[in-house]
């Protein structure tokens, strides 16, 4: 749904001269999967182990009665991460500018909350006034 | 439609159909992890963003510094597909 609503966004985004990329620890194989059965025109990056969203200080690692949780879903994290840390990244968004500063951050713990897309639009604005 | 008020609908009927104990389990992992000072300690506005390269969906590889060359950058984290 978050990566739905940013893809209806992406021509604003580009023009207030700004791109688009999401990031998520499962292979691939799974962005790819995903990016096509929402038609999602940016990028969709593999981080494995997170270890990208880690040096953003976002890891963190699910308890085990989650995991049994998980399971029962069908949600086996090493199939889709390749990986057995059972370890996600908090949902978040930023805004880099060109100096590799951040300019904007939006951190959830809770992963049915997500940053709004016009909230963002609204940070590039400000940006690109600045 | 705003986002979350999509995502609070989704959260809710998906909710209502799943067992008290599991919902529990699910709302104590995340209550656990808002009191955990994670959040509080993730990079944020001011930071230098860490460098990185990562492979697309067609394998890739994107660098933030290079996208940058061509101007701000927006990253999302998500979780996956499941």
């Amino acid at each position: 749904m978050e990566l739905d609503a940013l893809n209806q966004v992406y021509d604003e985004i580009g023009a207030l001269g700004a791109d688009l990329v999401g990031i998520s620890p499962q292979k691939v194989e799974y962005n790819r999967e995903m990016k096509e059965k929402h038609n999602l025109r940016y990028d969709l990056l593999s981080d494995n182990g997170s270890e990208v969203a880690k040096r953003f200080g976002l890891v963190y690692a699910l308890p085990d009665d989650l995991k049994k949780v998980y399971l029962s879903f069908g949600i086996d994290l090493p199939k889709y991460n390749g990986d057995d840390s059972w370890t996600l990244p908090m949902p978040a968004r930023y805004v880099i500018d060109s100096s590799v500063r951040i300019v904007a951050a939006q951190v959830e713990a809770d992963y049915t909350t997500r940053p709004e897309p016009d909230g963002t639009i609204a940070n590039l604005r400000k940006l690109l006034a600045a | 439609m705003k986002l979350q008020k999509k995502l609070d609908e989704h959260k809710a009927r998906s909710r209502a159909a799943l067992a008290p104990e599991t919902v529990a389990v699910m709302r104590r992992a995340t209550e656990d992890l808002r009191a955990s000072g994670l959040i509080e300690r993730a990079l944020t506005v001011g930071d230098t963003a860490p460098d990185f390269v990562l492979p697309d969906t067609r394998g890739r590889n994107v660098g933030l510094k290079k996208k940058l060359e061509h101007g701000v950058v927006v990253l999302t984290f998500f979780r996956g597909v499941w």
